[in-house]
């Protein structure tokens, strides 16, 4: 595994570009993407203000799920409020996304299926997938507001996408993100905040 | 989290309204007027409601409490009627970590909810299912089974303050809740198909945690938990040896006296006994034991002793009945063939004993009895075990404390559901 040092101050930035594909210093704040073997800076990581939450960066958490620790996050907006994406890697080193957004927290891993929809749907729409209804609950426009640590894609701070939320009443969430020229689609469980510990 | 608001104007009064929860509030109630504002758009004016009667409730907006460890404050208050009968309190909570939760206040009860996204089977329940089925619905989840309480069609009646989804005075809720052991779940009904659950906090530590001081309530809440005495394990335990050595002295007490053999006399027939009972002592008491062979019938038996000078002694009547048959497979049995008397003889002597069988029918009827004559059994100097089986019940009684207190509590706790087996 290959040690890269920032390309503004010099710090060590850690050892886990195996998978990661952007990176922040801790020091200066400068990011860094890992593109087709070229690394090179990519400027601010956003102004990330602190605020009080169940899942912090570097810290693991323990969910029914198993143990996380969470080496990377992305804030981003909807409006009238935040909520922050957490990249976060299981014991096997498999990562996945723990969502948390006051309360609401949920872990989700991508998912492909034909018969999810490349363009967003409205509230209410129906979406089949996993042979189960999923409706829609919650569809608006997120900003990228910020992002820390290491991250398995690339951010650009202000870059906007389209989103909707969708259950199917198994204790799971089925997300959908669209933006010019491509979608991508995640599922995982709900996590009840009063179940998720620090260890 | 929600972006940086800390205070808005009501465009219809002006007064400054301070924003407490979150990012996820949609609406925002003025204090002062009532006028409702959309917080998703500008806070702009939907609605009034002034001169609204406030729900008699000691939290305001701000306070600030602790309920399962976690630090919330109030973010907005509903009244809520069911049928101009049934009235209560909703206090939405909010917390920068743990999101949105309610703290109801019901009849002097504190009840904390928030939303449920666990799995459910079934993962929906409506009210026309619930209409439809032979017996209480079930839902599972948390690994505990929760059983159909109420359908409950409930009006916002007062409305102060944020909160996370859109509501207006006026507005209806039909919810249906399956209690468990110690939580309930709400399922509402409307468009969103959102789920709740619900559960009992420590009163007093919960209204001491947001400052308040409140008395203890009445009546019996559905999802409160059994008041444990303090002695209650250590009395049902005491209980549990008294009822073992009272059984054991009850054994030793049975088995104690003489067989007495009665001359039967013969000019009795059918099902009547006339017999002289040779008592040789005044020592305990004399046991008439009476055995008949009714199956599937009953029968009614009088008996009359006299004591060794004539004089009637005492008069009796008893009904024996013993059924029995198979049922789904399963053999029952109920009641029994056999009776005693006891009488405590007042001298020794030649006692009389007059026994008939004047009525009786098979089944419950009354047609006639249904039995071979009755034979007859005496003991003589049996102990008077009268305060023994007593003693037995009683400590049985204290020993079944936790059991007679559980049941009589869940009795009280399922008192409110609406469901009927018609």
């Amino acid at each position: 595994m290959e040690r890269r040092n920032c390309m503004t101050c010099g710090a060590d930035l850690g050892e886990a570009f195996g998978w990661s594909r952007m990176v922040n210093c801790a020091h200066c704040g400068t990011a860094h993407i890992l593109r087709d073997a070229v690394f090179a800076a990519a400027g601010s990581a956003g102004v990330f203000h602190d605020a009080p939450g169940l899942v912090r960066l570097m810290q693991p958490v323990q969910t029914l799920q198993g143990r996380f620790l969470p080496v990377g996050v992305v804030r981003f907006s909807y409006g009238r409020g935040a909520w922050d994406e957490f990249w976060a890697l299981d014991d096997l080193g498999k990562g996945a996304w723990i969502s948390v957004d006051e309360g609401d927290i949920a872990l989700q891993r991508p998912v492909a299926a034909a018969s999810l929809p490349a363009a967003p749907r409205e509230r209410s729409a129906v979406i089949a997938f996993d042979d189960r209804d999923w409706t829609v609950t919650e569809a608006e426009t997120a900003t990228c507001l910020a992002f820390r640590g290491q991250l398995p894609e690339v951010f650009v701070l202000g870059d906007q996408f389209t989103f909707l939320n969708a259950s199917s009443g198994d204790g799971r969430i089925l997300s959908g993100e669209f933006w010019p020229g491509g979608h991508a689609w995640f599922c995982g469980p709900w996590i009840d905040p009063f179940d998720l510990g620090a260890k | 989290m929600r972006a940086e608001v800390a205070e808005v104007a009501c465009p219809n009064c002006g007064v400054g309204l301070k924003a407490l929860g979150g990012g996820r509030v949609v609406i925002q109630v003025c204090t002062h007027c009532g006028s409702a504002l959309d917080a998703v758009d500008n806070f702009r004016l939907l609605k009034t409601h002034a001169e609204l009667p406030r729900p008699d409730t000691p939290l305001k907006l701000g306070d600030k409490g602790r309920i399962q460890g976690v630090d919330w404050v109030v973010i907005g208050i509903l009244g809520w009627s069911e049928a101009k009968r049934w009235t209560w309190t909703d206090h939405q909570l909010y917390s920068p970590s743990h999101g949105y939760a309610w703290l109801t206040l019901e009849e002097g009860h504190l009840i904390f909810s928030r939303a449920w996204r666990g799995a459910m089977s079934p993962t929906w329940m409506t009210e026309r299912g619930i209409e439809t089925a032979e017996k209480p619905p079930e839902i599972a989840a948390r690994g505990q089974s929760y059983r159909y309480y109420e359908t409950t069609d409930a009006k916002v009646t007062f409305a102060e303050g944020e909160f996370s989804w859109a509501v207006m005075v006026g507005d209806r809720s039909k919810t249906l809740s399956f209690m468990s052991t110690d939580a309930m779940l709400t399922l509402d009904q409307g468009p969103e198909r959102e789920v709740e659950i619900s559960t009992y906090p420590p009163q007093a530590e919960t209204w001491a945690s947001f400052g308040i001081k409140a008395a203890a309530p009445l009546r019996v809440h559905p999802l409160q938990p059994r008041r444990v005495w303090r002695d209650e394990r250590f009395l049902s335990g005491l209980g549990a040896v008294a009822t073992l050595v009272a059984t054991l002295a009850w054994g030793v007490l049975q088995s104690q006296g003489n067989w007495v053999e009665p001359r039967v006399l013969p000019k009795a027939g059918g099902l009547e006994v006339e017999a002289e009972l040779p008592i040789t002592t005044t020592t305990g008491v004399v046991e008439l034991r009476i055995r008949t062979d009714v199956y599937n019938a009953w029968a009614g038996i009088e008996t009359e002793v006299t004591d060794p000078s004539g004089t009637v002694l005492f008069q009796n009547a008893r009904e024996v009945g013993y059924y029995a048959g198979i049922e789904d497979g399963e053999s029952w049995s109920e009641g029994s063939q056999v009776t005693s008397i006891y009488f405590r003889p007042t001298e020794a002597g030649d006692y009389g004993l007059s026994l008939s069988v004047p009525e009786g029918g098979a089944g419950e009827g009354a047609g006639g009895p249904s039995l071979s004559r009755p034979s007859l059994t005496v003991y003589e100097g049996r102990a008077a075990s009268m305060w023994m089986l007593m003693a037995l019940v009683l400590s049985a009684l204290m020993a079944g404390l936790p059991l007679i207190r559980d049941w009589l509590h869940n009795r009280a706790r399922w008192r409110g559901s609406d469901w009927s087996d018609d």
